[in-house]
């Protein structure tokens, strides 16, 4: 990390963050309907399945 | 070239059956040696192009495209058919849909040729780190075909396709392209849209041509590029005319020279450029001098954005829905086992980093403040397109070089996206147009930068750089 | 629960537990709102179909998916925020990044420090008024069942089996600030917080099926010191629930302070069947979720024009009904009348009765007490309720019968209130007669007089009944009353 250290330098007081490139606003979709995808083919790519359900193994360790 | 074989199909003067046969052959005679493609889809094309055949003969409408071969690099999804990122996590997996890139071009009538090569999750400059195998440059097997889009460049400059499609977040088009000699484009943010393009970084990513002249990197982009629903980061404007501008030469434009340009271009790229330049204003343009007094920040920015933006978009490989799996006996050790396996090196190396920089504690130090230096940066082209109308630079800072050369340096691979990394901070189109020789008769590639969707601006230059260059008409 | 400044609420002090302890109680609920598709595609928001059918690339998380936001979803979200008085705010997404199972991407999509709704409030119908830090956008996960294990919970599970239907569902997180004081405010929030939903049209915020979910963080301290350790409590699918979880938490957390313990700061599961909390997840320190801004959305401004909107076409809200009908009968907003009856949506119902002409306090107490089950639009006319309640008003039926030909109006769906009473030979009887009826009693039961005399009230019982029996039914029992009380001279 020691790389970065350029850029502690620069006074960057009153720059705002800039996360995007292009300043869109307010991009929205209607409430309609689009087709889904086929389950029989995302479940043949699957790891692991049963039941029409991806399968894993316990979840343990982990955020309820 | 891409556009007189449309024309040339369209007019039913060769049929895109012959026209795939023969870029077939070709890959069958010189792809063991290049192995610019992780999958050549032989039958499909000949299928595709048959169906094309069939329209022509039917007398039904066909695209712009019709018949013109293309090749995908290996991180947008064609439907069915593998899409690896050439990393062992995704190896075999067939997506369940198109990306739009994709749907427009066989909308156009283009005939996909097969999926190309690329380091790992887009994470290189070299194509040395797909876990498939490295490509090698055409102009020099004992070379580097640059990265990431490494197959999809060699693959143009090889003959193997006459058109091609990259994607680039540092440099990932154009660096591939000066190396390898050809021409290749990287759109303005937003132009062309993502969807089904596998995320590297989100907020720099965009997919763009690679091409053996500036009309068909023009023909390309306007094909693929327009508003898509699909994504809300989509520009919402219908596709820009710009092939038009390739011809329509300099007289009067402003073109900027950075002087304070960070250092490391060897004396052969310098040379390069100054000869550009006075080539440009023999046609007609003024240099002006500019500084983007930012730019020397611009490779720290990117290091920290890019990889926090990956660390994000690659944890949905997991093992549960798709990809490898590493089995365990529960969740949390599948998921490390999984991500062990199927990642290689440069892909942890930057989902460490940019963990890092997100983190609790260290957000504003790292990536909060990255992404002001990308406001300065964006604020310094702002306030240098007053003055000019587009700005002149390498595309890489050196000629294609050889395997192993930076492999174990990452500082010196990522230096060699210096002049590139600029444009995707600020979301500005950039091309690279090959522009002579250098050492070892190398080829050497201008970039053009213009602001953003001033591709018609670009075009123009890129069309008298190639027109000074001895190139396309 | 956010850091923000603390609670400025102080509880009475009928409101204090035993001990003296001040109870704190700030609730999260999550709202599925009631759109077609899911928040960032355009797959269905659907409950109960085959498994893994509503899915598509967004929702899966695959390779190249992009999230588009559905309009109507922002519509619904800043229809909640005019509902709870909050201040609607230009907008941004963030990723809140952590690995799952039921989790496509490995991040939600969210809103961290800069949501939609900010700052309202919600008043509650017995009149105490609880803040709303904020209402946010999210997306929700899949669904996950655990199988081989005893209790179907993760704990001794084989395996698991995970369902993407629900994933990408729009979510609406509501927060309240840390004031509620009692276990019943908890639950009056929930349920006015319930109307509230329905009746806007946001979501139909049904804890039982998990369209509405809550949990409840919880914490007690004496008053003047500073606020307690909280513990979040999970697993609460039913307002009685709600209560029973809260009590009990604050009981715990009481018997282990009053022992000398101290509080862990955890996330504990509510077990309704056995009736108390225990712990889930031992928290340290705040998760580090990685929050940054989502890249693949842009901000979400809504214009004035589109929140007039929203504010013009709200519908009017349970406390405004509340209120209309006080004004409209005298009762207090925060009577059980006016609060069962907006609570079934009947008060439209009342108000037109009072519009045909009738009495609207008799008909208040009508609809209360005969049309539990008769839902918004009752079967009976306005008009035929109306003309009822004259009746009793003027003194033409007693209440008894009114109830009478009340119970027949419900069952037979409307008729004539005139008719009914005539045929039944009721008629109100005249205050003379009833008074000869009183001393008859009074008479006829001089032990009971002398106690109700001497200021035994349930002494009166026996003399109402001999008037009642001697009348038929046809006195009016208030008109007893008041003629024993004044024979009593109180």
């Amino acid at each position: 990390m020691g790389h970065f250290s350029d850029i502690d330098a620069l006074d960057l007081d009153g720059v705002g963050p800039m996360t995007q490139p292009y300043p869109l606003v307010n991009i929205m979709r209607e409430d309609i309907e689009l087709p889904c995808l086929d389950t029989d083919e995302v479940l043949a790519a699957a790891p692991a399945s049963d039941e029409r359900r991806f399968r894993v193994p316990p979840i343990i360790g982990l955020d309820d | 070239m891409a556009s007189e074989i449309a024309a040339a199909v369209a007019a039913k003067r060769i049929t895109a059956r012959a026209v795939i046969d023969e870029y077939l052959s070709r890959i069958d005679a010189r792809e063991s040696e290049i192995h610019a493609f992780n999958l050549v889809m032989a039958q499909d094309a000949r299928a595709q192009a048959d169906a094309i055949d069939a329209d022509i003969a039917a007398g039904r409408p066909v695209g712009p495209l019709a018949g013109v071969p293309i090749a995908i690099k290996d991180n947008m999804c064609t439907h069915g058919v593998d899409t690896t990122c050439s990393s062992k996590i995704l190896e075999g997996w067939k997506p369940p849909y198109d990306a739009t890139v994709i749907t427009r071009l066989r909308t156009a009538g283009a005939v996909i040729i097969g999926k190309t090569n690329m380091d790992e999750f887009a994470m290189g400059s070299s194509t040395e780190n797909s876990a498939f195998g490295s490509t090698r440059n055409p102009c020099d097997i004992s070379r580097v075909p640059g990265g990431s889009s490494g197959g999809s460049a060699a693959a143009v400059a090889a003959g193997f396709s006459p058109v091609s499609l990259g994607s680039d977040t540092g440099g990932s088009i154009r660096q591939p392209a000066a190396l390898c000699g050809v021409v290749g484009v990287k759109p303005t943010y937003g132009l062309v849209s993502r969807y089904g393009l596998v995320a590297y970084a989100s907020s720099l990513d965009q997919i763009g041509p690679f091409a053996t002249t500036v009309a068909d990197a023009a023909l390309l982009t306007e094909v693929i590029g327009g508003h898509d629903p699909m994504d809300s980061t989509s520009i919402p404007l219908a596709s820009p005319s710009l092939l038009p501008s390739v011809s329509q030469g300099v007289s009067g434009m402003r073109i900027g020279r950075v002087t304070d340009l960070p250092a490391g271009a060897e004396p052969a790229v310098a040379e390069r450029l100054d000869r550009a330049f006075a080539a440009l204003e023999t046609a007609g343009a003024t240099i002006v001098d500019i500084t983007l007094p930012s730019l020397s920040y611009a490779l720290t920015a990117y290091y920290l954005i890019a990889p926090a933006e990956a660390s994000s978009n690659l944890a949905r490989f997991d093992g549960v829905r798709f990809g490898l799996r590493v089995n365990a006996a529960d969740t949390n050790s599948m998921y490390g086992a999984t991500r062990a396996a199927g990642f290689g090196d440069e892909v942890k190396r930057r989902i460490m980093l940019g963990t890092y920089a997100l983190s609790a504690g260290y957000y504003d130090a790292y990536y909060g403040k990255a992404l002001k230096v990308r406001r300065l940066i964006a604020q310094d082209f702002e306030r240098a397109y007053e003055q000019v109308d587009a700005i002149l630079t390498p595309t890489s800072p050196v000629v294609a070089f050889k395997f192993g050369d930076k492999v174990d340096d990452p500082m010196s691979m990522y230096l060699c996206d210096i002049y590139t990394i600029p444009t995707n901070l600020a979301g500005h189109p950039a091309m690279s147009v090959p522009f002579g020789t250098g050492a070892h008769g190398l080829p050497v590639g201008i970039q053009v930068l213009a602001p953003a969707l001033g591709e018609q601006a670009m075009f123009r230059v890129g069309g008298a750089l190639e027109v000074a260059a001895g190139g396309a008409q | 629960m956010s850091d923000s400044p603390l609670s400025s609420i102080v509880a009475t002090e009928d409101q204090l537990l035993e001990g003296g302890w001040e109870l704190i109680v700030g609730l999260e609920v999550h709202v599925e709102l009631a759109t077609r598709t899911k928040l960032f595609s355009g797959s269905p928001n659907r409950f109960g179909d085959e498994p893994n059918v509503n899915i598509d690339p967004v929702t899966l998380g695959l390779p190249g998916a992009l999230p588009v936001l559905n309009r109507q979803a922002v519509e619904l979200a800043m229809r909640i925020g005019v509902a709870l008085n909050c201040r609607i705010q230009p907008c941004i997404f963030h990723r809140k990044n952590y690995f799952y199972p039921d989790m496509p991407k490995a991040y939600q999509i969210s809103q961290y420090d800069i949501p939609l709704n900010i700052d309202g409030f919600l008043e509650l119908p017995s009149g105490t008024t609880i803040g709303v830090e904020r209402a946010h956008l999210e997306e929700d996960t899949g669904k996950s069942t655990h199988v081989g294990g005893a209790t179907g919970r993760i704990h001794g599970s084989d395996y698991s089996l995970i369902d993407f239907n629900r994933a990408g569902v729009p979510l609406v997180e509501i927060v309240s600030r840390p004031d509620i004081r009692t276990s019943e405010h908890a639950r009056e929030y929930v349920s006015e917080l319930r109307a509230i939903l329905e009746v806007i049209g946001a979501s139909d915020a049904k804890m039982e099926e998990g369209s509405m979910r809550v949990d409840a963080n919880v914490s007690v301290h004496k008053p003047g010191t500073p606020f307690g350790t909280r513990c979040e409590i999970k697993n609460v699918n039913s307002i009685r629930a709600l209560g029973r979880a809260i009590d009990y938490e604050a009981r715990r957390q009481i018997d282990v302070l009053d022992t000398g313990g101290v509080i862990r700061q955890e996330t504990r599961h509510w077990d309704d069947a056995e009736g108390r909390t225990h712990t889930l997840r031992v928290k340290e320190d705040a998760d580090d979720y990685r929050y940054f801004p989502e890249p693949d959305l842009v901000p979400v401004a809504p214009d004035d024009a589109w929140v007039q909107a929203v504010r013009d076409n709200l519908p009017m809200l349970p406390a405004a009904r509340r209120s209309a009908l006080s004004a409209l009968t005298g009762y207090d907003t925060r009577s059980e009348a006016i609060i069962v009856v907006v609570e079934r949506a009947q008060h439209e119902y009342v108000q037109a009765v009072a519009d045909a002409g009738g009495d609207a306090v008799r008909a208040l107490i009508y609809v209360q007490q005969a049309f539990a089950d008769a839902g918004p639009t009752p079967a009976v006319p306005a008009k035929d309720l109306a003309a009822l309640t004259i009746l009793e008003r003027d003194g033409k039926l007693s209440a008894t019968q009114a109830k009478t030909v009340l119970s027949e109006l419900v069952e037979n769906g409307g008729g004539d209130a005139a008719a009914i009473a005539a045929a039944k030979g009721f008629e109100a009887m005249d205050n003379s007669a009833v008074e000869a009826m009183v001393d008859e009693a009074i008479a006829a039961d001089p032990d009971a007089w002398a106690k109700y005399c001497a200021g035994e009230e349930k002494a009166a019982g026996a003399i109402v009944g001999r008037v009642m029996k001697a009348s038929k039914g046809k006195a009016d029992g208030k008109v007893v009353s008041a003629i024993m009380q004044s024979r009593r001279g109180s």
